[in-house]
């Protein structure tokens, strides 16, 4: 019964932090792309900050990434 | 030490080098197939990376293997002496060979479980294995890995491409080329902190039965450094064959799908070692991108290779077994009966090199076909002799 739970407890997280990463770069890429320059010249900067927060966020998760992978962290 | 145990230590220590250096070509394909394939990364830029990133990882872990077996064995009852390790390691080994020729990833831990499990079986009896084990960390992993791996990267694929449907195709391709270096850089990564630690584990625990180290000591520095150094030569060799097989021959990839299977994939092996079981690294990465090719709208999934593949996963451990068994039935007769099987080993391996020569996959063909057959076709040996 444990071993089935402690696969169910992967699936679960697997699939919402594989979901969560995939989300952000994919918001970060289409929020960079609608940054680009309006009429006048000037940069969108709503969906740049946006771009740059889900960007951050996957900086965030890979830094988190390397913490489990590597045993001296903890 | 006398001279006989001198040599087994001798030959274990190299046939565990050897089964390290198999395993990092066979697993190159598991982190960087995909970049490959999408063209994310050049062939050779791929496994230059994956080989350092391997060294990188052998060094940043220090977590070796307390067990040989990971519990399969009963090692209270069983006295794993240096014989059986080595004919379980020809049989990983061997079958490592044979499926790389192929071109059909398998697990190399399961490889040298069902190696050790069957020296064991001839060489102690029966009652040294442990078959509730070999259900809940061979049979159970391998069927259970791929469905955790493929609903992430099918979840993550259905994100994607939901997001940035109003995307152009270049902006797509580009800018997910660099997330999926990244995360095949990770899979990479974790694949050093896990898989050269076996070597290593193997190797102490030996030393440590001979009374060459004292007991529950670690790894000493030469034994990290050599370990580090044969799975990263191996991931540098690129078993091209299982590449192509992992890149092409499941699914059409494009850089989406590929930065979804690695992220899902890396994720499913951090997390699963985080929970303290360690999952297949080929069938997490195999399922991801199964997964990916079902979540993409109007991609298909080639399942004449994913039904090969599974029926590989399946007698990744008894094939092993056979041969570790057989392997053990020659090495216990003596010195002599371990000379043989090296020397039998050898040959094998030389024989499985020269048949794979009939239809060579390198990195300049890699993704020129997506299937890996051991006789030439008629338009290959066209080209070939053009």
């Amino acid at each position: 019964m444990q071993e089935f739970i402690n696969f169910a407890t992967v699936l679960v997280v697997a699939v919402c932090v594989a979901g969560m990463i995939s989300t952000l770069y994919a918001s970060g890429l289409r929020l960079w792309a609608a940054g680009g320059l309006d009429r006048e010249g000037y940069a969108r900067i709503m969906p740049r900050v946006g771009s740059v927060i889900c960007f951050s966020g996957c900086v965030f998760i890979v830094l988190f990434a390397l913490w489990l992978m590597i045993p001296i962290f903890h | 030490m006398d001279i006989a145990t001198l040599v087994v230590v001798g030959l274990v220590i190299i046939t565990a080098l050897t089964f390290d250096f198999t395993n990092g070509f066979h697993d190159t394909a598991n982190a960087m197939a995909t970049s490959i394939a999408t063209g994310a990364l050049k062939p050779k830029t791929a496994v230059i990376a994956a080989g350092t990133l391997n060294l990188v990882g052998a060094f940043l872990s220090t977590e070796v293997a307390k067990t040989i077996s990971g519990g399969i064995i009963n090692e209270q009852a069983v006295t794993i002496g240096p014989e059986f390790i080595f004919a379980g390691l020809v049989g990983a080994i061997i079958w490592n060979l044979l499926t790389w020729l192929v071109g059909l990833p398998s697990s190399s831990s399961h490889a040298l479980f069902g190696g050790l499990v069957g020296a064991v079986i001839i060489g102690a009896g029966i009652e040294g294995v442990n078959f509730g084990a070999v259900l809940a960390k061979v049979l159970i992993p391998a069927l259970v890995s791929p469905i955790v791996a493929g609903l992430a990267a099918f979840v993550a694929v259905k994100l994607i491409y939901f997001i940035v449907k109003k995307m152009s195709e270049d902006q797509i391709v580009n800018g997910f080329r660099h997330g999926q270096t990244v995360t095949a850089c990770l899979v990479a990564l974790s694949h050093g902190t896990n898989d050269a630690q076996k070597t290593m584990g193997i190797i102490t625990l030996t030393l440590i039965a001979v009374g060459a180290q004292g007991a529950g000591t670690g790894p000493q520095l030469w034994v990290v450094a050599v370990c580090g150094l044969a799975i990263a030569a191996g991931t540098y060799m690129g078993g091209w064959r299982v590449i192509r097989t992992l890149g092409k021959g499941l699914t059409e990839i494009s850089t989406p799908q590929g930065f979804a299977a690695e992220a899902a994939s890396a994720t499913t092996i951090l997390v699963s070692s985080h929970m303290g079981f360690a999952l297949s690294t080929t069938q997490v990465c195999s399922g991801s991108i199964i997964g990916t090719g079902l979540g993409k709208p109007g991609n298909k999934v080639n399942w004449g290779v994913a039904a090969r593949m599974l029926v590989a996963w399946l007698v990744t451990f008894p094939a092993a077994g056979l041969v570790g068994a057989a392997a053990c039935a020659l090495a216990k007769t003596g010195l002599g009966g371990t000379i043989a099987v090296a020397f039998i080993a050898v040959v094998a391996a030389l024989v499985i090199f020269r048949l794979s020569k009939r239809n060579p996959v390198n990195s300049g063909n890699v993704n020129e076909a997506s299937e890996v057959k051991i006789k030439p076709s008629a338009s290959t040996k066209v080209a070939t002799a053009a």
